[in-house]
């Protein structure tokens, strides 16, 4: 019976991360205090293509004459508002979801992107939940999630601590990510579940529609009944419109903050 | 185009491989996890943030090991500062540590902002720049000023112009530390658009004609179309929605759905969608009330909009409307009805109920607060002659009052007060008499037993603890807490810390109805001045503003403080606007720049007005039939021309002239304000020439130069320094021949004076309290270039008190004095001599709106005994009382007042006595009383005073014309002798009508 439902919380988190932000503004440096004196300092990807040769010749010319360093070990890969989001921020992130999911870590620069929105829409809320005050799950409650991942995923402590060698992570990198996400389905709950309403009539309506005759079909000499579906029901009903709500107040947030990518991190 | 884009795709191979050799953030870049850091080094080395900020900020040390999340976090804190655009961290292998270099791009924020151009207003330059929307000091992207241009092309094309062309050009502050971009517009409007027959959509129950009409889209009377403006657009839609009103349909939806623009026609069609609705009657039923009234109470008519909210909000103004005309009673309903035929009709049933008066108001219980503190704060009134005919009363404001009143106690500690009301009607048995009884249950009164105050850091605790009012031993009430809060906000406000907040718990203490009370304080972070910055200045010499800029590295950010300095540079009087902001104040620094942007107003204005003066003002000028004056009117007009701010240092040059049928005036005036860098000191030289024929004796003409310093050593005491050179002229003298060629010599005069203003007054433009006084002193002797000498002494004490809470009785007493002085006179005429040793038009003339209200201008004091008209006189003596009060509403209110006083032929001939003695005594003292009435303006009250003079002076007029008053010599009117003299008085009413009170 279960396939009739989504699960709640932690999958709507889920539904969050994998979308790819609309890509605000790829930046590159002018090089305005760099010599090249005054000038516009901020300079799209899309219109720096636009400017043809000319614009291509002269960034040649820079960029051959630009000295050569070392290993640029840290950069910003996107600002939101007074806040950023480093290239390293988002090589964790992509290690530490991978890690947690089982899967190989996807470097490439359309995944870097999709983490990037990720983790611009994670500090979108995350601004949310510092302005509003809110009394936000802590670190200590987080630590028996965090042991059932380990008992569940890993027959050993050595055997877990091999994996995020491997993986190039810490335990905390692990435990913040868990934090993370239950801090996500907190705030979800929190701030837009409750104010989403599923009638009786809508509840009746879905029962008497999808719910009992899948039933029925399934189990055809058990007796099907409301009361035994309702909060599922209820919970299927009220998912879509909770990330309705979510996507709302998402794009408003994204209106009201300045976003600025900078192209060169995603290279 | 082939070429271009195949040598394109060639570059791009060339620069990516050329990238690819570049650095790149590679996956193990943990591989300098823990190696020890040689040295942190910045690129460029000139930062926006000094070496100690950004050894405060960056946690990375020399010899210390390498953390990847140290240098994640620098990133955090540097970019949180606001100050940088970008931020990379290189590294590089460096004897056997690494060597960090922070690659940094500064950020910029928004300065001035300038549109100029051939701007076609509508709009202005203004409103484009506001459009705009680019805030002083806030953080400056691309696409801000893309929809900055997007805003200001929408502005134009809404006031039709369609054509015009935007440029942008931002001008990088390069080489300054406050990283500022200057946004500059070039705006060419262009043609702008006409309108074009609008097409009509929807359903217009209306000829459409008739609706093209209302819109007023074509020109009157040659009929071409209109260009096209926002505000005539909306001015269109306003019409079509009257029309529509007028029919009763007021349901009716008027909006304008699109504008299609013509461009090889210039012309815009604008498309009105009309959605007429039905005709809706609406009937009061019940009583009768006009239809204006309704329109005014209804707020359907206003709204355009008919729903139930808008008819119960109706039915309660109009319920309010009765109450407040005595049907305190009064009840109104509606009843909708269903639209039959494209009609409908709302039935207002009104219930006004018996007319009351409420004549008392009785307040029980009070032990705490007298009656007169509560009664302050009540809106019932009792009912009183014009002002409340039936008193104030409704139900809505005796709740409003309860309120009022256990606010004012639970303020105070009662928190468990409570009032309830009954009403006695018919009050003492009187029919239509009411009153209203209120009960006060005023409860235990809370007190503070103990108050502690944690989180004060960086502030004087004990300073800031002797401002709370809610200490120990004080009522407890959550009002005081509120003030305390804002105080000690305030405080941290003015000492820059913006984030600081405070919050406060209470308890009961042990002992009963005593609390113990807590506030904690949280400073959060100082903000401290970076450095104070200037902008905007094309002619204004910097040396004029920078002593103002008072805010110096280092200070705190106190709000007070730079609106302070912003009021300053605004007063300088040379900026059309000064604009104060904190440069990125979100961003996460302790020091901040503070931004001053400033416009300056234009160098050249010029005013020009028109007016005119109505009382006892006319005459002719050759005749003597009306030496008391005749009801006069004299049209007026003004120009004015000002240059400012000369030479970039706010000096200023104005021409101020006047001309009516009675004054001609003009004045050049050069002014220096802040002489000698002190705002206290103002320097002016002024050239005057004026023509005046206000006073009905002679026709006067006036050369003076004068020199003023102005000291003002308090907001309330002024002392100014004058020097003035004149010649004075009378011509057309209308008097005895025998004094004619003594008068009519031109005369120069050279006086010093001193001029002291002591003005204490709450409002001067309608004072209820305080006193104003002026003493004016000045000395005409040879040695400063005068041709006669005297002195004169003019001073003026004015006081008013308030008598209760809506009356003030006002008073003003003027005393001068002229004291003659080496002339050379026969002793037997000493006092004529005396008077006559003063030019004429030099002596005190008297009477009129604003000193005694019993003569018209200038008729008070000695007169010719031949003519009849005023000589003036050496001494003046006049007292005004006033009692003001409310008449009418809030806006009109009465004056009785009596005058009293004259103007005296010598210091010696003053005199209380109210009895003329003869018709050639002038020496005794006038009185009138009289009513008047002030309407409240934002300029000031206007005033209609009517005044009746209870012993005007009696004099000879002649009957004749001047060339008879000079052949019938030097006592043209003797007694019992034939002669053409005629006695006439001043006149017993007399009436005024200005602008201020009279004093």
């Amino acid at each position: 019976m279960e396939r009739f439902f989504r699960p709640s919380g932690a999958f709507r988190c889920a539904r969050l991360f994998p979308r790819l932000t609309p890509w605000a503004t790829f930046q590159r440096p002018s090089g305005a205090d760099r010599g090249e004196g005054p000038g516009r300092n901020v300079q799209t990807w899309k219109g720096l293509q636009g400017r043809g040769a000319g614009a291509f010749a002269w960034l040649l010319l820079f960029a051959a004459a630009f000295p050569l360093r070392g290993e640029i070990v840290d950069r910003i890969a996107v600002s939101v508002g007074n806040r950023v989001i480093t290239a390293s921020d988002i090589d964790r992130e992509i290690r530490v979801t991978a890690f947690l999911d089982g899967r190989a870590p996807d470097f490439s620069p359309a995944g870097k992107r999709a983490t990037a929105g990720r983790l611009v829409e994670q500090q979108l809320i995350q601004r949310e939940l510092e302005t509003s005050r809110y009394t936000i799950p802590s670190a200590a409650e987080m630590e028996p999630a965090f042991e059932k991942f380990k008992r569940e995923r890993f027959p050993n402590q050595a055997d877990y601590e091999r994996a995020l060698a491997a993986a190039g992570l810490s335990s905390q990198d692990v435990k913040d990510e868990l934090l993370w996400a239950r801090r996500l389905t907190w705030f979800v709950n929190a701030r837009f579940r409750l104010g989403v309403q599923v009638t009786e009539e809508e509840i009746r309506d879905y029962f008497e529609k999808a719910v009992k005759p899948a039933a029925e079909a399934a189990h055809p000499r058990d007796p099907v009944t409301l009361d035994e579906y309702r909060d599922k029901i209820e919970e299927t009903l009220a998912g879509p419109r909770v990330d309705r709500e979510v996507d709302a107040w998402l794009t408003e947030a994204r209106k009201r903050t300045e976003i600025v990518y900078h192209v060169e991190a995603f290279q | 185009m082939k070429f271009v884009r195949t040598l394109s795709a060639g570059l791009s191979s060339v620069l990516l491989a050329l990238v690819a050799t570049q650095p790149v953030l590679r996956a193990q870049y943990q591989k300098f996890e823990g190696k020890e850091i040689e040295s942190v080094r910045f690129d460029p080395a000139a930062q926006p943030l000094d070496s100690a900020e950004l050894s405060e900020i960056v946690p990375l040390k020399a010899r210390a090991p390498l953390r990847i999340a140290d240098v994640r976090a620098a990133i955090e804190r540097l970019f949180a500062t606001g100050r940088y655009a970008d931020i990379q961290v290189d590294a590089k292998p460096s004897d056997g540590g690494v060597a960090l270099t922070f690659l940094t791009r500064n950020s910029w924020f928004i300065g001035d902002v300038m549109v100029t151009g051939r701007v076609s207003s509508p709009p202005n330059a203004g409103q484009l720049e506001n459009a705009a929307r680019l805030e002083l000091g806030a953080p400056y992207t691309d696409a801000l000023l893309d929809s900055a241009l997007a805003a200001q092309r929408t502005l134009l094309e809404s006031n039709g112009l369609y054509g015009a062309k935007i440029g942008s050009a931002p001008d990088f502050d390069a080489g300054r530390a406050y990283q500022q971009v200057n946004l500059r517009f070039t705006v060419e409007s262009g043609r702008r658009a006409s309108f074009s027959a609008p097409e009509l959509v929807g359903d217009l129950k209306m000829d459409p004609a008739k609706v093209l009409a209302a819109a007023k889209l074509r020109r009157w009377v040659i009929h071409t179309w209109k260009p096209v403006t926002q505000t005539r657009i909306r001015q269109s839609l306003d019409g079509i929605r009257s029309l529509y009103q007028k029919e009763n349909r007021l349901e009716a939806k008027i909006s304008l759905e699109s504008i299609r623009y013509d461009a090889a026609a210039n012309r815009v069609v604008p498309t009105l969608r009309i959605d007429a609705g039905p005709r809706i009657e609406l009937n009061p039923i019940g009583t009768k009330i006009s239809r204006t009234k309704m329109q005014r109470y209804l707020p359907v008519f206003e709204e355009h909009s008919l729903d139930r909210d808008l008819l119960t909000e109706g039915a309660r103004n109009l319920t309010g409307y009765f109450q407040s005309r005595g049907y305190f009673d009064a009840r109104v309903q509606f009843n909708e009805q269903r639209v039959v035929n494209d009609k409908a009709s709302i039935d207002f049933l009104i219930d006004t109920g018996p007319r009351h008066k409420l004549v008392h108001i009785g307040i029980a219980g009070n032990r705490y607060f007298p009656v007169d503190t509560i009664r302050e704060r009540m809106l019932l009134r009792t009912a009183s002659f014009l002002q409340f005919p039936h008193g104030r009363y409704s139900e809505g404001l005796i709740s409003q009052d309860e309120s009022s009143i256990v606010s004012l106690y639970q303020a105070n500690g009662f928190r468990d007060a409570r009032v309830t009301h009954r009403l006695e009607d018919p009050y003492q048995g009187k029919e239509g008499d009411m009153a209203v009884f209120l009960d006060i249950d005023e409860g235990p009164q809370y007190f503070i037993e103990s108050l502690q105050v944690d989180g004060i850091e960086s502030l004087d605790k004990t300073d800031l603890l002797s401002m709370l009012s809610s200490v120990a031993g004080q009522p407890f009430s959550e009002f005081n807490v509120a003030v305390d809060r804002d105080a000690i906000l305030a405080r941290y406000f003015e000492k820059g810390f913006p984030n600081a907040t405070v919050t406060w718990s209470s308890k009961p203490a042990a002992h009963r109805h005593r609390m113990d009370l807590r506030y904690a304080i949280s400073e959060g972070q100082a903000q401290l001045v970076r450095q104070a910055i200037a902008t905007g200045l094309v002619t204004t010499r910097p040396s004029l503003i920078r002593r103002y800029l008072t805010l110096n590295p280092g200070d705190p950010i106190s709000p007070a403080a730079i609106t302070d300095i912003q009021r300053k540079l605004y007063d300088l009087g040379v900026f059309a606007k000064v604009d104060a902001a904190i440069q990125d104040p979100d961003g996460d620094t302790s020091r901040k720049y503070v931004l001053y942007n400033v416009e300056e107003a234009r160098r050249y204005s010029a005013a020009a007005g028109f007016g005119a003066q109505l009382g006892k003002i006319g005459g002719c000028n050759t005749c003597l039939d009306a030496p008391a004056g005749v009801t006069g009117f004299s049209p007026r007009v003004s120009l004015d021309l000002t240059r400012s701010n000369l030479w970039g240092v706010a000096h200023s040059i104005s021409l101020r002239t006047r001309a009516s049928t009675i004054d001609q005036r003009a004045i050049l005036n050069y002014s220096w304000p802040r002489f000698e860098r002190d705002d206290n000191l103002n320097l002016s030289f002024t050239a005057m020439y004026e023509h005046s024929l206000d006073i009905l004796t002679f026709n006067s003409r006036r050369e003076e130069v004068s020199a003023q310093l102005s000291q003002r050593f308090s907001k309330t005491l002024t002392l100014f320094y004058r020097y003035s050179y004149r010649l004075v002229n009378v011509s057309d003298l209308k008097v005895t021949e025998f004094l004619i060629g003594q008068l009519s010599q031109p005369v120069r005069v050279g006086m010093p004076s001193l001029n002291l203003v002591q003005d204490r007054r709450d409002d001067p433009a309608e004072p209820h309290k305080g006193i104003y006084n002026t003493l004016d002193l000045g000395i005409a002797e040879h040695m400063f270039g005068s041709q006669r000498n005297y002195s004169r002494v003019l001073a003026r004490n004015s006081s008013y008190y308030p008598l209760g809470k809506r009356l003030v009785l006002a008073r003003s007493t003027e005393f001068g004095y002229l004291h003659a002085f080496s002339y050379q006179c026969d002793p037997s005429a000493e006092t004529s001599c005396a008077l006559n040793a003063i030019p004429l038009a030099e002596r005190f003339f008297g009477g009129g709106g604003t000193s005694q209200r019993g003569f018209a201008d200038n008729q008070a004091g000695p007169r010719d005994t031949g003519s009849g008209f005023p000589l003036g006189g050496t001494a003046l003596l006049f007292n005004q009382t006033e009692l003001r009060f409310p008449l009418i509403g809030e806006d009109i209110g009465g004056v009785l007042f009596h005058d009293l006083g004259n103007v005296y032929s010598s210091l010696g001939n003053i005199s209380f006595r109210t009895n003329q003695h003869g018709l050639q005594d002038f020496d005794y003292m006038v009185h009138a009383v009289g009513f008047g009435i002030r309407y409240r303006t934002p300029i000031g009250p206007v005033r209609a005073d009517f005044a009746y003079s209870i012993n005007p002076p009696y004099f000879y007029g002649f009957k004749g014309t001047q060339q008879e008053l000079l052949n019938a010599g030097l006592n043209p009117c003797p007694p019992n002798v034939p002669n053409q003299c005629q006695v006439q008085n001043s006149g017993h009413f007399q009436f005024f009508i200005s602008v201020g009170q009279t004093f």
